[in-house]
This record gives structure tokens, C-alpha cells and sequence, in this order.
């Protein structure tokens, strides 16, 4: 347990790698890790695109103005529109859920990587060719750490809990 | 992965790229979002005699870039405030150039 909150404490988003490539096993280490998080109604929403090959993210780069650097890779985090149901702004707390299991996953085998919201999902969609119910909502760039950030500030726990009963 | 060395017109295709999707992107990110976005499209302005080679290289210009490289996004992500003065303290900079070039 002590080991998991120290990974959860230390993990930080990292947008500078250095250029060594990221073996194909350790990025399906991650989704198989992503795969096995939570979901109301296990409606399992979320769907990924591997971006690796050179071009292929340096046009993603070109229509993500949040995407600094030069990851090695970059996981395309989607939602599967067939699997949303009527409650579907949950299904962002389902993604959120993939996404920490992800980065912890990352993190423990020398990984470092930051999620990238800022980016033109219309146009990543176009470019990756995806299916018109496959709907980008997150780039994680991926790589191993070429910098060593101080955390940003969190607010003390006593300011978080709102309520006592 | 190094960046290579991208001709004049591709370095021209992707600062366009960008500024268009970054106009995308203000219409529904936070406020902060867009001067990140134009101090970012002045780092990738600033590296244009890189690749068109008829420009001289600007020192002055790339030292603000090497500036602002360094610090926004951290300054953005957790303290505002400072990103807010960051952003001051440039336009004085450059006042001071423009005075040091336009006024003798």
C-alpha cells in the first residue's frame, strides 16, 4: 500500500523525453493495465490508437497546440460511442479511472507520461482515420523522462474535506 | 526522438497548422490558454531562421524565446499569477528592445 501512494505522490507529467523508443509490450502493459479499470455499467468505453511511427506524430503534433516536445509515442485515448449510454458525462470518470491505472502502470516501469487535452479532436479523428463512433478525447504522450519537475502545489487535505459527519 | 530539420515551407505548414488549431482550441479553453498559445507562436516564429535561410538569426529574439520555453508551461499549470506577470515583465523587455533599435 505504502508503495502504490508513494507511486500516486511521485508521478509526475512529463512533456520532455529523451529519444529512446518505447517497446510495443510496454505500451500494451499499460492498456492491459487501463483495460481492467472501473466503468458504470462496465460499459468499458474506451478505445486507444498506438502512435509510434514518426510522421504519424508529428501530424498529431501540428493539430495539438498542448503537445510540447517529442514524445516517442502517444496514446490516443477515445471513447466508443456505441458504448456510451444516457448517463455518458460519467463515462469521463470511466476514462479518468483508465487513465490514472495508465500512468501508475507507466510510472512503475520507468515510464513518464502527460495527458494532453488541447488538441483538434475533429481533426486527429481525420487524420488517424478513425471511425465516426470512436471519438478522441485524450493524447497521452509517452516516453522516458528527459526532465525532473517539483510537483505542483496540492491543497493540504483539511481544505479538500468539506464535510464531517 | 531528434527533430529534423524541416525545410522553410514544411516549418511555415506547421506554425499555420498550429495558430489555426490553437484559434480552435481558445474557443473553449481556459482564458490563460490563449496568451500560452501566442507566446508558443512566438518560440516556433523565432526558430524560423532555422529553416528559411534567408533570415538572420535574431539573438534578442531567441533569448525571450529560450525564456519562455523554459518557464510558461510551468507557470501556467501552477501559478497563474506569476504566468500573468511573466508575460509583463516580457512586454517591458521588449519595450526596451524596440526603444534600443527604433530610438537613437
Amino acid at each position: 500500500m505504502e508503495s502504490l501512494l508513494r507511486l500516486i505522490r511521485e508521478r509526475r507529467s512529463i512533456r520532455e523525453f529523451t529519444p529512446q523508443k518505447v517497446p510495443l509490450s510496454d505500451i500494451e502493459e499499460l492498456l492491459e493495465a487501463a483495460r481492467w479499470a472501473p466503468s458504470g455499467s462496465n460499459a468499458q468505453p474506451w478505445r486507444f490508437v498506438i502512435v509510434t511511427e514518426g510522421e504519424a506524430v508529428e501530424a498529431l503534433k501540428m493539430v495539438s497546440p498542448g503537445l510540447f516536445g517529442e514524445p516517442p509515442a502517444i496514446i490516443v485515448m477515445c471513447f466508443n460511442g456505441e458504448s456510451l449510454q444516457s448517463t455518458s458525462e460519467l463515462h469521463y470518470v470511466d476514462l479518468g479511472a483508465a487513465l490514472q491505472s495508465l500512468l501508475l502502470t507507466a510510472y512503475s516501469k520507468g515510464l513518464d507520461c502527460c495527458p494532453i487535452a488541447s488538441f483538434d479532436a475533429e481533426a486527429v479523428a481525420e487524420l488517424l482515420s478513425l471511425p465516426s463512433q470512436i471519438h478522441p478525447v485524450l493524447l497521452v504522450v509517452l516516453g522516458y523522462p528527459n526532465e525532473n519537475p517539483h510537483p505542483p502545489p496540492r491543497l493540504p487535505l483539511n481544505e479538500l474535506i468539506v464535510g464531517r459527519f | 526522438m531528434p527533430e529534423k530539420v524541416k525545410s522553410g515551407e514544411e516549418y511555415l505548414f506547421e506554425i499555420g497548422a498550429f495558430l489555426i488549431s490553437s484559434a480552435k482550441g481558445c474557443l473553449g479553453e481556459p482564458k490563460l490558454y490563449g496568451p500560452l498559445r501566442l507566446l508558443t507562436a512566438f518560440s516556433k516564429m523565432a526558430l524560423l531562421p532555422e529553416h528559411v535561410p534567408c533570415l538572420k538569426e535574431d539573438k534578442f529574439l531567441l533569448d525571450l524565446r529560450g525564456e519562455i520555453e523554459e518557464k510558461v508551461v510551468p507557470l501556467v499549470v501552477s501559478d497563474p499569477e506569476k504566468f500573468k506577470q511573466f508575460i509583463k515583465d516580457l512586454s517591458v523587455k521588449l519595450a526596451g528592445e524596440i526603444k534600443k533599435r527604433k530610438i537613437k
